[in-house]
């Protein structure tokens, strides 16, 4: 799955999908962390599809197709969620009913357009539903499970009838969920906007009726929105900025409320997103999460291997080293939280700064020296690496071998010197954001370097380290 | 800001300061740039804690949701048939059950999970305990509550909501620092050397050891527990230039805040992990073997950072550690028999290595979830309930005994919300002014460190539950 990922955020020249699918899917959270779901890697890159190929169309179909993902189903346990039997005293679980209105649409509170909390007489946030709404919504999703068999591991299942408590392990992850009417809670359901719906309806019915409710809801436009602004522009936007957001969600101008492709160029577009009035806001900006650190660097430099293949595989070391890595979040809450707060600078200013909650001793340092290594010796973890201990593979080792392209900045160096050398990774790395006193002070270590007889390589290879180590850099404006 | 900022940013070098890297103010190895220079002399500067008191607090948060009813089951004969006929397809037999015998239930009979064979152990040799029915609440609550103004708890079943809970113990706000924090804050004057915090987190950034002077320190499992910078104890030309360099870049003053926190965060890591990566390069080595698997690997870890306290010059230090995958809304039976092995597994060894250390008597874990769940079954697992049981060992614990009332486990008895959902009998708070107190906190302390206790307990010489 990781190599997939790579695969497309590597060669694929359509950036800005990749990183409105990387965004979505770090809102509609699904982790191969559960071991079961590590192994169905072919289920978790049609998951990400749903994501990549939706990024730009409507939320509503994003809502629905990962509900009725089998990798969704699986990980929020609402596949094989049956109606409650009162003789045996169970309920449907509320797993997925819960995280879909607490993560993927609504949130706690109630919103003002602008992404601010809503105020009831005596001052204080509004609950946007209760326990027995959730309970309702319990009722909603019972009754799916599997699509189809995995006939392609197990053949001999092909013509057998499908089964509502079908093992994961045989089911197709790739087909959604289908609807077993007679697993289903047909009962009449409250929704939270008081509206009813009926009961004896189709369970698929149902299921649209739901998500047309929570789709509907006035938080979704500044909900959804302040996450996608964390995600590709600043940690701190403006509540008019979110409202701009909001509204776009809103209605693209056709009258259509959910379109992707409308809320992703309000966002991108939002005078707060480009002037450069805003880099004097030291509220400014969003920290470079773990994995955009590497994906920028490989992107700025031109990432090659002779097979022609990224397929990383350092999922595990990201994980315990970095906490970041391709769709494996410790749980539905992502890496880290839209309200975290680095307590010495941060909170004081009252402001947030999500992604600092994966920078901490560990991960901080980790990276400066994951860095180093990845500049100076260019050991990306490719398929290289597993395969190190068998020689029949040993000439795949080496096509798999991955490379930056540095001949470019080599020769500026060489021809122009330190400085232009400087200027250009500036622009293609830190999109022109290197301070003067910044770039001064990697000018000086150069030339240092230089001075003691370091060759062109390793003076552009300390450029890349100490560019990606600066708060400049690290501090994406 | 101005203040913590202009502090990070001065040098000491050389000189042997009082410290505070908890602060962001690390003093005695300021900067990246002499790392390996100030090594021998600062260890030689080190006064080693003399007084002896050693106090470690192991708090081991189990994310998701223990089914802790699952965990301790009664056994007699009739709690059982209710425990039976609520859980169904999801009640443990009967016979499997690993007996215990609680001194102080009024001869009621319990079990533990199959899987539990060393916490059995420990809590039958008077070394553990459990505390029933407790959660996160703001005051006293019962059923009627529920129609009245009695406030509750912010976003109740909720996962992210109820864990922060637990850490903080001010379930009326969502911004809280942690209770760990605060007890740091009060304490960590203990500890002779403020290198590194007292607060020792072996999973990243967390709530519940985040105090206003005191935050966590990660480590990691692996090697020395720190990462430190690559070629941080060579005096080569290139690393001298390499740790100038990044010391210059990091101490610029910059007007984005962000930037300011970036740089300072790494300032600290670096200046922590490199204390502590060689206290334990120097401590002693842990014999008692451990399981391979990460959490058992983390729990050796907190057992050779214990280790080195004398070398980290501390006589009182929290740990944070984390075990997944509690939130067993399906496959419940398979799922938490292997998380229970895991835990007890991991117990086993690390009770063992304390024994091995010689501070059986001063440390003291426990364990917290986001919730206990509900009574009944989902088909195949259980949802989010509220009250649940959680383990207390060590040695200085009133051991073999249950403290708090445990419920009744009949839908609709005076204690269910609603659907199985047990309303705690036992608050966070009283429970962990218990650890609080055992940990050297007073009782004035504590209504900086849990202020809502007073809704809860009027300050005796027992403590609210008498688990010391």
């Amino acid at each position: 799955m990781t190599f997939s990922f790579y695969e497309k955020a590597l060669k694929d020249q359509d950036v800005l999908r990749n990183k409105a699918a990387f965004a979505l899917s770090q809102i509609l959270v699904v982790s191969a962390n559960d071991n079961k779901l590590n192994r169905k890697g072919l289920s978790l890159a049609s998951y990400y599809d749903i994501l990549y190929k939706g990024a730009f169309g409507n939320y509503r179909d994003l809502l629905m197709d990962v509900s009725l993902h089998p990798v969704m189903g699986f990980f929020l346990s609402h596949l094989k969620n049956q109606k409650g039997d009162p003789d045996n005293g169970t309920l449907p679980d509320e797993n997925y009913a819960r995280e879909i209105m607490q993560l993927f649409t609504i949130g706690l509170f109630e919103l003002n357009t602008d992404g601010t909390l809503r105020l009831d007489s005596v001052g204080e946030p509004i609950s946007s539903y209760t326990i027995e709404d959730i309970q309702e919504l319990a009722k909603v999703f019972t009754g799916l499970s599997m699509g189809a068999y995995d006939i392609t591991t197990y053949p001999e299942l092909a013509n057998e009838p499908h089964r509502f408590n079908a093992g994961f392990s045989l089911i197709d992850g790739t087909v959604s969920m289908a609807m077993f009417q007679d697993r289903h809670d047909i009962g009449e359901k409250r929704m939270i906007d008081g509206s009813v719906i009926h009961a004896n309806q189709e369970g698929m019915k149902d299921i649209e009726d739901a998500i047309d409710v929570l789709f509907n809801h006035p938080n979704v436009g500044p909900f959804i929105g302040k996450r996608l602004i964390h995600q590709l522009v600043k940690s701190n936007p403006s509540p008019a900025y979110v409202q701009r957001v909001a509204m776009a969600f809103n209605n693209n101008g056709n009258n259509v409320r959910g379109d992707m492709e409308a809320v992703f160029k309000a966002i991108l577009l939002d005078p707060e997103a480009r002037d450069c009035i805003y880099l004097e806001d030291a509220k400014n900006g969003k920290l470079r999460q773990p994995i955009e650190r590497f994906t920028n660097l490989w992107k700025a430099f031109d990432i090659s291997s002779p097979s022609g293949k990224f397929w990383f595989s350092d999922r595990q070391v990201m994980v315990d080293q970095l906490e970041q890595a391709f769709l494996a979040a410790p749980s539905v809450f992502n890496f880290f939280s839209p309200f975290y707060a680095e307590e010495n600078y941060v909170k004081p200013n009252e402001m947030v700064s999500p992604a600092f909650q994966i920078l901490h001793a560990v991960t901080a340092i980790y990276y400066l020296n994951y860095a180093e290594f990845s500049i100076k010796e260019q050991p990306f973890p490719n398929r290289t690496r597993v395969r190190n201990n068998n020689p029949a593979l040993a000439n795949d080792n080496n096509q798999d071998k991955p490379l930056l392209d540095l001949s470019d900045e080599i020769s500026v160096l060489e021809t122009s010197g330190i400085e232009a050398l400087l200027a250009r990774i500036n622009l293609i790395l830190c999109q022109g954001q290197l301070s003067d006193e910044t770039t001064l002070t990697i000018k000086n270590a150069l030339t240092a370097l230089q001075n003691n007889g370091f060759g062109a390589e390793d003076i552009v290879f300390n450029a890349l380290y100490f560019i990606m180590a600066s708060p400049d850099f690290m501090i994406l404006e | 800001m101005s203040k913590h900022h202009h502090l990070s940013r001065r040098k000491f070098l050389g000189r042997v300061t009082m410290g505070c890297a908890a602060l962001g103010v690390t003093p005695l190895y300021s900067g990246i740039t002499n790392m390996g220079l100030l090594n021998a002399a600062a260890a030689a500067n080190r006064t080693s804690n003399t007084k002896g008191d050693y106090k470690g607090l192991v708090c081991i948060m189990l994310s998701g949701g223990n089914d802790s009813f699952n965990m301790l089951v009664p056994k007699g004969e009739s709690e059982y048939n209710e425990y039976q006929s609520i859980r169904g397809n999801l009640a443990i037999p009967q016979s499997e059950l690993l007996s215990i015998n609680p001194q102080n239930t009024n001869g009621m009979e319990f079990g533990l999970h199959p899987s539990l064979q060393n916490t059995q152990q420990m809590f039958e040799s008077g070394n553990a305990a459990f505390v029933t029915n407790v959660g996160a609440l703001l005051e006293p609550f019962t059923r009627s509550s529920y129609q009245d103004d009695t406030p509750l708890p912010i976003g109740l079943f909720s996962h992210s909501d109820q864990r922060r809970h637990w850490q903080t113990c001010v379930p009326q706000n969502v911004d809280s620092l942690g209770w760990g924090g605060r007890l740091a804050d009060i304490l960590y004057t203990n500890n002779a050397n403020q290198d590194v915090s007292m607060n020792i987190s072996l999973d990243g950034v967390n709530v519940f050891q985040r105090g206003n002077i005191i935050k966590e320190f990660a480590i990691g499992y692996q090697d020395n527990g720190s990462v430190i910078l690559n070629g941080a104890e060579e005096n080569d030309f290139y690393n001298q230039l390499k740790r100038q360099t990044l010391d210059n870049l990091l101490d610029q003053e910059y007007h984005n805040i962000l930037k300011t926190a970036y740089a300072n965060t790494i300032t600290d890591s670096n200046n922590s992990s490199f204390s502590f990566n060689s206290a334990i390069a120097n401590g002693m080595e842990i014999a008692t073997e451990f399981g391979a698997d990460v959490f058992s690997q983390k729990l050796l870890m907190v057992a050779k950072t214990i280790a080195a306290r004398d070398i980290l010059g501390v006589s009182n230090q929290t740990f944070f550690i984390e075990l997944s995958g509690w939130d067993t809304h399906d496959e419940l039976l398979d799922d938490h028999s292997l998380l229970l092995s895991q835990l007890d597994t991991a117990i086993g060894s690390f009770n063992e290595a304390m024994a091995e250390l010689g501070v059986a008597n001063d440390v003291v874990s426990f364990t917290m979830s986001d919730f206990g769940r509900k009574l009944p079954s989902n088909g195949d697992g259980t949802d989010h309930g509220w009250g649940g049981h959680s383990l207390v060992f060590g040695n200085a614990v009133s051991g073999q005994k249950l403290y708090g009332e445990f419920p009744d486990l009949f839908l609709d008895n005076d204690l269910d919300l609603g659907g199985g959902r047990i309303i705690p009998t036992t608050s966070c708070d009283e429970y962990f002014a218990e650890l609080a107190l055992w940990f050297g906190a007073s009782h004035s302390d504590l209504d900086q460190i849990l202020p809502n206790i007073n809704n809860f307990w009027t300050p005796n010489a027992d403590g609210p539950l008498g688990m010391f």
